[in-house]
């Protein structure tokens, strides 16, 4: 498949402190090299901790933050387009962000937050456009007459739907989705999720998923990217990434993981990271990872991962991790999602015949 | 006799002009050194229940029925001078947000040291010491150094650190524990988790677990209720809940998580949860339950027991029920 965004070298960073008079500047890389692609048509899931440079990355691809590098998409160089021609890139490229309380505008009915997408990039005529605003709420799951209502009459699962219409207004190829379900209670989570995998479907849109449930994002992705402290630790099919991890860091995440069957928990063997996520504006030297890592410990702290940051390479024809020690990741049994069933769940089904009061 | 025994509580909360009915006609208790969770969506009643407990409501909050028995005494009936010395002192608290739950003027070294002086009796330089051995209990690196930092000063999860650090202090009978893990990330969360469940080992704490994640509670609590539109709507043994649940609502929220090695679609539950200012007649769960009959609508299901100790608020997997 023709990859529809193609990511090279991407590279954000900020000016931080100076805030107050004497105090020195600092820069932060947010995101510091990356290179991935998404194929046209699927979902690259992409998850690591609170300052792991997740959400900055997928704002850069939009050019929402200034960024260096080559960001492509369908064949066209984001960051070489003049500013006229913006719209258009906003056009094919959207974004959905986390919380549905702060991205909708509360003195706008609903109707008007949708029409303003296709008022702004004339998408639409104007007489056209409340049937368009009928037909993106339908889309969504909302009925025609919620079009008259404002932000504050829906519920958080019914606003995650409207910004995910609006995101859809001006039929975009290529969606970000910042989080899109994390403020959202499990059994309306549930209800988004399964949207987004219909309107990919339905539409043919490519998703850049971000998330911090490994869960979640395995949930909807094809592939999964790990990042920690600005770069891509591994990247690799959703499965894969779950079951053997080449990454010690990866492992971690699967192994913090909190699973809801009281038998697979009493009996796995945790993976405890240590430790903080160090500052990003001074990242430890060699590996980024190696003051938290469990395999550097036990392979007794060897110089090379304080000294030589590793690669992200091929360690299989589809997986990509940047370890020095990913054989050793390999041998290790701990951190992986293992496929046998404990316990099967019984659920009560309907009777035959019982009256039921 | 059960260390915290919570009987028919009911909570209302007085807002802009609405009553709203949080917590309904709530029972359960945790005998000594046991883990309950308590398990629902926001919104279900969960923490007005456990702030009920404390007597710690908000403005406008007030318990209008019910009791809840600590140590066979019934503390909605202390004075509050009484109150004062069970809090922080046999029951300890962690909430959600770390960053607001410490006092922000003052050295974390201080704050530590007040319980220690107020309910302990130790003096100013015992408190001090004990409060470096605690930071040090529970994985704060150069303790001694980090007395007089300020709360801004450490991360989240190392704030959380201080919190556990503070509510465990006094070796409480009781640790209320409410979304401890909600604002911090996943490596973080395994850390704190495992802390809490070691140190309260260590001084034989019960827990009151607070959260809206079942993975947490599969793996840490030894009782689970779950709780929906103000009142608990299922309760049993960890495994019982979640290998043969008895209540829709309670399989519903397991059907509707993604899980890390099945790749089936999510079934949601439709709709959302009532608005409790309203008043409800029945079963809170009937407009959303694929199973609803007629009874549901007008009934309100006790609890009635399924196997020892699981008990279940659901018509249809009654034993006269259609659902088996």
């Amino acid at each position: 498949m023709n990859p529809l965004v193609e990511i090279e070298n991407l590279r954000v960073t900020f000016r931080t402190g100076a805030a107050l008079p004497g105090q020195r500047t600092a820069t932060l890389t947010a995101v510091d090299g990356v290179s991935l692609t998404i194929p046209a048509g699927a979902t690259l899931g992409l998850v690591g901790e609170s300052g792991s440079g997740k959400s900055t990355l997928g704002l850069a691809l939009l050019r929402l933050v200034p960024a260096t590098g080559t960001v492509r998409l369908a064949g066209r160089e984001v960051f070489r387009l003049p500013r006229s021609e913006l719209r258009r890139l906003r056009g094919e490229a959207q974004i959905v962000f986390q919380d549905p309380y702060g991205s909708l505008n509360p003195r706008q009915r609903l109707g008007a937050i949708l029409a303003e997408p296709l008022a702004v990039h004339g998408s639409v005529p104007r007489r056209q456009r409340a049937d368009r605003v009928r037909e993106l709420l339908d889309l969504v799951g909302l009925r025609a007459e919620h079009a008259t209502r404002y932000p504050h009459q829906l519920s958080g699962g019914q606003r995650q739907r409207v910004a995910i219409a609006r995101a859809l207004a001006v039929n975009p190829s290529f969606l970000v989705l910042d989080e899109p379900v994390s403020a959202l209670d499990v059994s309306i989570q549930a209800q988004v999720l399964n949207l987004l995998t219909d309107l990919r479907e339905r539409l043919g849109l490519t998703y850049l998923f971000v998330g911090h449930d490994l869960a979640v994002v395995r949930h909807v992705s094809d592939r999964i990217a790990v990042m920690y402290l600005g770069r891509i630790v591994e990247e690799a099919p959703a499965r894969t990434l779950l079951t053997a991890g080449a990454h010690p860091y990866t492992r971690g995440l699967v192994s913090a993981l909190p699973v809801p069957d009281p038998e697979t928990e009493r009996l796995r063997r945790r993976i405890t990271l240590t430790g903080d996520l160090p500052s990003p504006i001074t990242p430890p030297p060699g590996c980024r990872f190696h003051p938290r890592c469990w395999l550097y410990e036990q392979l007794g702290r060897p110089e090379r991962c304080r000294v030589s940051p590793p690669e992200l390479r091929e360690v299989t024809p589809d997986q990509r991790a940047a370890c020095h020690f990913t054989d050793e990741v390999a041998a290790s049994p701990l951190g992986r999602v293992t496929a046998t069933a404990t316990r099967a769940r019984r659920i009560p089904v309907p009777v035959e015949g019982a009256s039921g009061a | 006799m059960a260390l915290l025994d919570v009987r028919n509580l009911a909570t209302e909360l007085a807002t802009g002009g609405e009553t709203v009915r949080a917590v309904r006609d709530v029972s359960f208790s945790i005998d000594a050194g046991q883990t309950l969770g308590l398990v629902g969506e926001s919104g279900c009643g969960k923490t007005m229940t456990a702030r009920s407990v404390a007597r710690l409501l908000p403005p406008g909050g007030r318990v209008s029925a019910g009791q809840v028995l600590f140590d066979g005494v019934d503390l909605l009936g202390l004075p509050e001078a009484a109150m004062r010395d069970i809090r922080g002192h046999r029951i300890g608290f962690v909430f959600q947000d770390p960053s607001t739950s410490l006092n922000p003027v003052y050295p974390i070294g201080m704050q530590l040291a007040e319980p220690l002086r107020l309910h302990l009796g130790l003096g100013r330089r015992a408190a001090r010491d004990r409060a470096v051995e605690l930071l040090d209990r529970v994985g704060i690196p150069s303790p001694a150094r980090r007395m007089d930092d300020y709360p801004h000063q450490l991360s989240g999860g190392m704030r959380q650190r201080v919190m556990i650090a503070i509510a465990l202090s006094c070796a409480p009978r009781l640790l209320i524990a409410d979304e401890p893990t909600t604002a911090l990330d996943v490596t973080i969360q395994a850390q704190i988790l495992e802390l809490i469940q070691e140190l309260c080992a260590e001084t034989g704490s019960a827990v009151l677990l607070i959260t809206h994640n079942l993975g947490i509670a599969a793996g840490i609590c030894d009782r689970i209720a779950v709780m929906y539109a103000g009142q608990i709507v299922e309760t049993g043994p960890t495994d019982a809940l979640f290998y043969t649940p008895a209540m829709p609502y309670s399989w519903g929220l397991l059907d509707a998580l993604p899980t890390v090695d099945e790749e089936e679609r999510l079934v949601p539950i439709a709709g959302g949860p009532p608005d409790l200012a309203a008043p409800l007649a029945g079963c809170h769960f009937a407009p959303r339950c694929p199973h609803v009959r007629e009874v549901c609508r007008v009934d309100g299901p006790p609890m009635t027991e399924r196997t020892a100790g699981h008990l279940a608020r659901c018509h249809a997997t009654a034993p006269e029920g259609w659902l088996r």
